[in-house]
C-alpha cells in the first residue's frame, strides 16, 4: 500500500513537470519580439523606443536564451513563484494566493449542491429502474448534461436577477451572490454522477451477494444500504475526482461571467491580455489542482476497493 | 390514466427510444443544416439599424439584434458553423487518437509506455483551460478552435483503442493472422481496427455533444469564429451586454446550442444501448 502511494506520487510529479514544461514552451515562446508585443499591450505603440525596450527585457528577463530562461523559471516555479505579471507589475503569486480561496468556495460549493441532488436522485432511479422516476430522471439528466453552462448562467442572470430581481447579478459582496454561479456550475456535474451512480447501482444490485443477502432475510433497504450502496460508491469517487476537473473548467466561464474574483476570471483576463506569466500560473495551479484531486481519488480507491491491484499503478 | 401511464412506460422501456428519438432530431438538425439558405428569412449577416432590438415578430420569428440582423436567420446559419466545426474536431481526433492507440498498444513496450505518459499529460488538463492556452498563442479562428481541441480530444481515443488492443493481441485469430504470414500494419489495420471500431464509434457519437458544448464555451469567450459570422457561442456573448431589454439574443442561439448537444447525446445514448449496452456509463465525459 504504501509502496503504491509512493509510486502514484513520483508517477504525478512527472505529469506535473511535463505540464509545466508544456504550458511554458506553449504560452512562453511567442512568435516576434515579446518586449515589443508587452510594451504595446500595456502602454500603446507610442511608447516603443530602444530605451523601453530595454527596460522591459531587463525587468523581465527576456534578454538571455530560452533554455536558460526555462530553467531558471522551473526552479521559481517549483516554490510556487511565476514571476511578475506583465500587465500590473504584482508578483502572479500573491494575486493567484488572493483568488484562490474564492475559487475553492464556489468549487467547493457547487460540488456540495451536485452530490446533495446526485446521491438521492442517482439511488431512486436504479431502485424504480424503468419505472417513471427512472424515466424522467433519465430524461431531466441527459436534457442538463445538454444545456451549455454559461447560457444558463446567464439566463439565470435574465430570470433572477433582472426579472425577479431576487440575486445579484455579479461580484461576492452579498451571501447570496454564490448562489447563481454556484447552481450554474454545478449542473453538468449533477447529470454526469446522477447518470452514473444509476449505472453503478445497477450494476451492483444484480450481483450474487445481493441476492444471498435478501435471502439470508434482510430488509429490502438494509440489503440496498449496507451491500449495494458500499459497492456502488468505487465508480463514484472516480466520477466525482473527474467532474472536479469539469468544474474547474467550468469555473474558468462562469467567474468569468459573474464577474467572480477567483482563479477562473484572472485566467481569462490574462488571456485576453496575453499576460504571459500569468497565463502560466493559472494553468499549472489548475492542472495541478486537478491532478492532486486525482491523486487522493486514486488513493481513496485503493483503500476501499481491495480488488485494486498495486502492482498495475492503479490504472 | 395510470393504465394508460404504465402503458406509455411500458412502451419505453420496449423500444430503444432514445435512438429514435435522437435520430430524429440529428436527422433534422443535418437537414436545417443542409437548406439554411431557403429556411433563412434574411441574409444573416445583413445589418438594420433602423430594426434593431426588435422582440420576436412575424418577420424576425427570433427578434433582432444590436445591429438589426434577424436572430432567426442567424441561428439557422450558425447551425453550419457548429456542426463542422465538432464534426471535424470529432473525426480528426478518433483519427488520430485510434491509429496512435492501435500502434503504440500492439507494440508494446518502451514506446507505449511513454505514449500512454504522454496522453496522461493532456489529460491533466482541464480541455477549456489547454484550449484557451493553445489559443494565446494560435490566435483566435475557427481553424485554431478545432486544433486547441483536437489537442486534448485525440487521448480519449488513444486510451480506448490501446485498452482494446492490449486486450486483444494476444487473441487466436491475431496468432492466426500472424501465422498466415501478415505484416504488423496488416493485422492492425486488417483485423484490429474492425474489432476496435465499434467502440470508437459509439465513443464519436457520445463525444459530439459535449464538443458543441466546448465549441461554444470557446466561441464565447471570443476564440472561435470571428464576426460577423453568426457563431452561437459568440451570439450570445454578444447579447450578454443587452439582457435587461433584449434577452432573446442570447436566449435563441443558447437553445440551439442545447438541442444540437442534446440530440447527438440521445443518439449516442441510444446506439451505445443498441451496440453495446456494457459499455453503460464506464464512457463518461471529459
Amino acid at each position: 500500500m504504501g509502496k503504491y502511494i509512493i509510486r502514484r506520487v513520483l508517477a504525478i510529479l512527472l505529469v506535473l513537470w511535463a505540464v509545466a514544461t508544456l504550458t511554458y514552451f506553449t504560452v512562453h515562446v511567442t512568435p516576434g519580439d515579446t518586449a515589443m508585443a508587452i510594451l504595446i499591450e500595456r502602454d500603446g505603440p507610442e511608447a516603443v523606443n530602444e530605451e523601453t525596450l530595454n527596460f522591459i527585457r531587463t525587468k523581465f528577463d527576456l534578454s538571455r536564451p530560452i533554455s536558460v530562461q526555462y530553467f531558471e523559471w522551473l526552479g521559481n516555479a517549483v516554490r510556487g513563484n511565476f514571476g511578475i505579471s506583465y500587465r500590473n507589475n504584482m508578483p502572479v503569486k500573491d494575486m493567484l494566493s488572493i483568488r484562490l480561496p474564492n475559487t475553492l468556495k464556489l468549487g467547493g460549493t457547487a460540488c456540495l449542491i451536485s452530490l446533495l441532488i446526485a446521491l438521492p436522485l442517482g439511488v431512486m432511479s436504479a431502485l424504480k429502474h424503468n419505472k417513471l422516476l427512472d424515466h424522467l430522471s433519465r430524461i431531466l439528466t441527459l436534457a442538463l448534461s445538454s444545456f451549455p453552462g454559461f447560457w444558463l448562467a446567464i439566463m439565470g442572470i435574465v430570470l433572477f436577477s433582472i426579472k425577479l430581481n431576487w440575486l445579484p447579478t455579479s461580484g461576492m459582496n452579498t451571501p447570496s451572490s454564490i448562489i447563481l454561479p454556484a447552481l450554474t456550475l454545478s449542473v453538468g456535474m449533477t447529470a454526469a454522477t446522477t447518470r452514473m451512480l444509476r449505472s453503478s447501482m445497477l450494476d451492483v444490485m444484480n450481483q450474487d451477494y445481493m441476492i444471498v443477502a435478501r435471502s439470508k432475510g434482510l430488509s429490502k433497504s438494509r440489503t440496498i444500504v449496507s451491500h449495494g450502496f458500499r459497492n456502488a460508491i468505487p465508480p463514484i469517487i472516480t466520477i466525482v475526482g473527474l467532474q472536479i476537473g469539469h468544474i474547474l473548467g467550468g469555473a474558468v466561464i462562469i467567474e468569468n461571467i459573474f464577474a467572480w474574483p477567483g482563479i477562473g476570471d484572472l485566467f481569462i483576463n490574462a488571456v485576453n491580455s496575453k499576460d504571459t506569466p500569468m497565463i502560466e500560473g493559472c494553468v499549472i495551479l489548475i492542472s495541478f489542482g486537478y491532478a492532486f484531486i486525482n491523486l487522493v481519488v486514486d488513493i481513496i480507491y485503493a483503500c476501499i476497493d481491495p480488488r485494486v491491484k498495486y502492482t498495475n499503478g492503479g490504472n | 390514466m395510470k393504465n394508460n401511464l404504465n402503458k406509455v412506460i411500458d412502451f419505453l422501456n420496449r423500444k430503444n427510444v432514445m435512438l429514435f428519438v435522437g435520430g430524429a432530431c440529428c436527422t433534422i438538425l443535418i437537414l436545417v443544416t443542409i437548406l439554411a439558405p431557403i429556411l433563412e428569412l434574411h441574409d444573416p449577416t445583413e445589418m438594420n439599424l433602423s430594426a434593431s432590438f426588435m422582440a420576436p415578430c412575424a418577420n424576425y420569428p427570433f427578434g433582432t439584434d444590436n445591429l438589426g440582423r434577424c436572430i432567426y436567420s442567424r441561428v439557422i446559419e450558425g447551425s453550419r458553423i457548429s456542426l463542422t466545426t465538432a464534426s471535424i474536431v470529432v473525426i480528426l481526433s478518433a483519427a488520430i487518437g485510434t491509429v496512435v492507440g492501435l500502434i503504440f498498444g500492439y507494440s508494446g513496450g518502451i514506446t507505449d509506455a511513454v505514449v500512454m505518459r504522454i496522453v496522461d499529460i493532456f489529460l491533466a488538463f482541464p480541455t477549456i483551460v489547454f484550449a484557451l492556452a493553445v489559443s494565446t498563442v494560435l490566435g483566435t479562428g475557427q481553424k485554431n478552435l478545432i486544433i486547441a481541441i483536437c489537442c486534448i480530444q485525440w487521448t480519449r481515443y488513444a486510451r480506448m483503442a490501446r485498452g482494446e488492443v492490449v486486450l486483444l493481441k494476444n487473441a487466436e485469430y491475431i496468432e492466426a493472422a500472424k501465422a498466415m504470414g501478415n505484416n504488423k500494419f496488416q493485422i492492425i489495420f486488417k483485423y484490429l481496427l474492425p474489432n476496435v471500431a465499434s467502440k470508437i464509434l459509439i465513443l464519436m457519437s457520445l463525444d459530439i455533444g459535449s464538443i458543441i458544448l466546448y465549441c461554444a464555451s470557446l466561441s464565447f469567450l471570443g476564440l472561435g469564429a470571428q464576426p460577423p459570422s453568426p457563431d452561437w457561442g459568440a451570439m450570445i456573448s454578444d447579447g450578454k451586454d443587452y439582457l435587461r431589454f433584449s434577452p432573446w439574443m442570447s436566449l435563441f442561439p443558447g437553445l440551439s446550442i442545447a438541442f444540437s448537444a442534446l440530440s447527438f447525446n440521445m443518439l449516442g445514448d441510444g446506439l451505445r444501448d443498441l451496440i453495446d449496452p456494457r459499455m453503460r456509463e464506464s464512457v463518461n465525459p471529459e
